[in-house]
């Protein structure tokens, strides 16, 4: 008997040509959208070599002190190199400020009569130049400070000025580092998990009698409706199942994004996801009224959830998790997107199983919903 | 009028469910722009990086000195207890980076011995290179002043240091920003607001035509007296309500969250192009309605269009960020032209025909694409109507 279900409940999905092409062609379209969109968002943290100005003025010959302590972190000698801070343009006032309006550079730098930072808005780049400049003035006056009490120093000090240390080590928390593009993928993921809700009303569709004349024929067959809703839900389940590991597939293999070695564990979590989405939208199958509500219930359901979860803000998620923690409890796509994001970055497994636990106890209550809902209800006429 | 009638009808049966979408989708757009954080343009303020502090050589002077030295220049955040917890918040960008102090580092550091504090960046590159400028400019200059500036204790050093330190370059900022100071904020409320806005008309609209276009249905309408164009025209009069009435709650949201900065003529700037925009939004699922025939289809369709366009355009992320090719092709999209709108309107300060006129160009588009999205759904309806006799 559930090999008969099983086919035919699985054919009758396979032949709804248009619903098989959006809900495949939807995750896939989303996940080449983000990729592309997001491309560049890896390049705008980086840090790039800020540009300055400087107005000209003859103080700032070459071989005064300003300049050459410039050139070590600047092209200002003419030098480029890969770990300059800062790439100099000399001009006249006039240039500086056609330059700053123009955006070619961030702000520009009055040597004469004390020494002065023009800009056109804050920013990093903004407080690099100012922290740059400030340094300069104030180790000058430190020299001179440590001069005035201990002339004796003299010469050392300036060696030492001129030899700074770098008093900071690197250390890293995680061997996978971070990488703030693959958020936005655990969110798709997580919601190409869930939509699978909106599928499955129908399945619930096709077992209520009230609902359907299909459900109307089915009930007066001699197989049992829990078993019979065991069978549909598993055709439903497979299809789903599939569809999402073939987003998986391509947003791993096709688009190259990180989810960390554990591929195995990946593939739960969009399995043990899948199965959370199916009896969410079971649940609402049975408990709705109105056919528009149930689509309203999961499709809203699972875009909010998603949306906690990261899809359209990043932050979000962490927001979610700092303020409301309750919520990330709670809310599916969260803890989906926590189990992949858990993969990823943490060596431990920890986190990573109790997202999975509190996953599966969600899809637990959802089923026992539809089921007692489901079980003993007859119909005298329809 | 009859058919504007039953139109009203068929939303009185659905009324539950567009108050669903409407308050879900209007809470997502609420609900990011409250908690992105706010950023003032009126005078130029140092960036601050935020970061994790661990200090384990606490109750050493130097070590505290520096500390406050760090408060003063950079917002430490308390992420909680935890090595998780900072790990999340570095990975979340909450941080840009945490910074150990480790025992005996101030004796270490005063003795001359080579003590290193122990970092991890964050993703964003620059706010990392800020502070770590910052600590090495503490700790170079302490270290002058320990080497040569004779016997001096470590409370000394701070407190040499942290004066020298004090001395600013001044700035001066020379901006072109807009009069508004949230200006950016509001922008960013309006660009969101693109994918409320047609998410839930494509839902509420190709619903009702979900209905009219069950042939039944279609066929009884057929043979009344009332002319094709008739029901054409009064079934969009019906959309054309119902946008109308999203566009007011949308922009009483807006009015909630952002108050009276929107009494400006910027204010009144981003309404009206919110509302070419919505008309815009009409015309997609009217002829998405007209297009598809299932109730699952529609829900990939609509989805796929809401979050597509919004990403594609810079709803969510924005513009700038775009890369150029995505830009080119977003181009071709109607949201892009309105996130534009916004994002120019956004910058006004003076309203003259020079400064209008980019924001103008963006309207025209936008109104060039209502009008030929609404030609071919009236093609499509004709052709649909011959097939049906056929």
């Amino acid at each position: 008997m559930f090999k008969h279900a099983f086919v035919y409940n699985l054919k009758t999905i396979l032949r709804e040509r248009e619903t098989v092409f959006w809900s495949l062609f939807f995750s896939l379209l989303m996940a080449t959208l983000f990729y592309f969109a997001f491309s560049n968002i890896a390049e705008t943290v980086k840090f790039k070599t800020i540009s300055i100005g400087l107005v000209d003025s003859p103080l700032l010959s070459e071989g005064s002190q300003f300049h050459s302590v410039l050139s070590s972190i600047s092209d200002a000698d003419g030098i480029r190199s890969e770990d300059d801070l800062f790439h100099v343009m000399t001009g006249t006032v006039e240039q500086a400020e056609e330059w700053l309006k123009t955006g070619r550079i961030s702000g520009f730098v009055f040597y004469d009569q004390g020494m002065r930072l023009v800009v056109s808005g804050s920013g990093f780049n903004q407080t690099i130049i100012k922290t740059f400049l400030d340094e300069y003035n104030q180790t000058t006056q430190t020299v001179k400070g440590i001069i005035q009490d201990n002339p004796a120093a003299l010469f050392k000090t300036i060696t030492d000025v001129m030899n700074r240390k770098d008093y900071l080590k690197q250390t890293s928390v995680s061997p996978t580092g971070g990488d703030v593009m693959a958020t936005f993928f655990y969110a798709l993921l997580a919601m190409s998990c869930l939509i699978a809700s909106t599928a499955s009303v129908f399945e619930i569709t096709k077992l209520q009698a009230n609902l359907s004349t299909l459900a109307a024929r089915i009930n007066c067959s001699p197989v049992k409706k829990f078993k019979l809703f065991l069978y549909n839900i598993s055709a439903s389940l497979a299809f789903q199942i599939v569809v999402v590991l073939i987003v998986l597939a391509y947003v791993m293999l096709v688009l190259g994004i990180d989810f960390g070695e554990r591929t195995g564990l990946i593939i739960l979590t969009c399995i043990i996801g899948t199965i959370t989405g199916v009896f969410f939208g079971t649940a609402t199958g049975v408990l709705g009224k109105s056919e528009g509500m149930k689509m309203a219930i999961t499709i809203g359901g699972t875009l909010f959830s998603s949306f906690l979860a990261g899809l359209m803000a990043t932050g979000m998620k962490y927001f979610v998790q700092k303020n409301m923690p309750i919520v990330s409890y709670i809310s599916p796509a969260n803890l989906i997107t926590d189990a992949f994001y858990s993969l990823y970055y943490y060596d431990t497994l920890n986190r990573f199983w109790l997202n999975i636990a509190i996953l599966c106890i969600i899809s637990l209550v959802f089923c026992t919903i539809t089921c007692l809902v489901l079980r003993r209800k007859t119909y005298a006429s329809i | 009028m009859q058919v504007f009638k039953a139109y009203f009808k068929i939303i009185k049966k659905n009324l539950p469910m567009l108050i669903m979408y409407l308050i879900i989708f209007l809470s997502v757009v609420i609900g990011v722009t409250a908690s992105n954080r706010t950023q003032e343009m009126v005078s130029f303020s140092t960036s601050k990086s935020d970061l994790a502090l661990i200090n384990d050589d606490q109750g050493a002077v130097l070590a505290d000195g520096l500390v406050s030295y760090i408060e003063q220049n950079a917002h430490i955040i308390n992420v909680g207890e935890g090595e998780d917890a900072q790990k999340d918040a570095l990975f979340y960008e909450e941080i840009d980076y945490i910074l150990r102090i480790p025992k005996g580092f101030s004796e270490g550091f005063i003795a001359g011995k080579s003590v290193q504090l122990e970092q991890t960046k964050g993703i964003d590159q620059t706010a990392g290179i800020q502070l770590e400028m910052l600590l090495n400019r503490f700790l170079n200059t302490a270290s002058l002043y320990a080497k040569h500036g004779g016997q001096l204790t470590q409370a000394e050093i701070v407190e040499k240091t942290t004066k020298d330190l004090s001395t600013e370059t001044p700035v001066e900022v020379k901006t072109s920003e807009s009069g508004l100071s949230n200006a950016d904020l509001i922008a960013y409320f309006f660009n969101y607001a693109s994918y409320s806005t047609i998410i839930i008309l494509i839902f509420g609209i190709s619903t009702f035509m979900l209905v009219f276009n069950k042939s039944f249905i279609k066929q009884r309408t057929m043979c009344s007296p009332l002319s094709n164009r008739q029901v054409f025209f009064q079934r969009l009069a019906g959309d054309f309500c119902l946008t109308l009435v999203l566009w007011a709650i949308t922009a009483a949201c807006a009015f909630i969250v952002h108050g009276e900065d929107l009494l400006s003529i910027n204010g009144a700037l981003w309404f009206l192009n919110l509302f070419i925009f919505s008309m815009v939004c009409l015309s997609v699922s009217f002829l998405l309605g007209s297009l598809i025939k299932s109730k699952n289809s529609l829900s990939a369709a609509a989805n796929t269009i809401a979050l597509g366009s919004s990403f594609l355009c810079g709803a969510f992320v924005p513009q700038y960020l775009l890369g150029e090719g995505v830009q080119t092709v977003a181009q071709f999209i109607p949201t892009y032209w309105y996130i534009r709108g916004n994002n120019l309107i956004a910058g006004l300060k003076n309203f003259n025909a020079e400064t209008l006129s980019p924001v103008l160009i963006t309207f025209v588009i936008e109104i060039g694409f209502f009008t030929a999205i609404t030609a071919i759904s009236m093609v499509i309806n004709k052709q649909r109507r011959v097939e049906a006799f056929a």
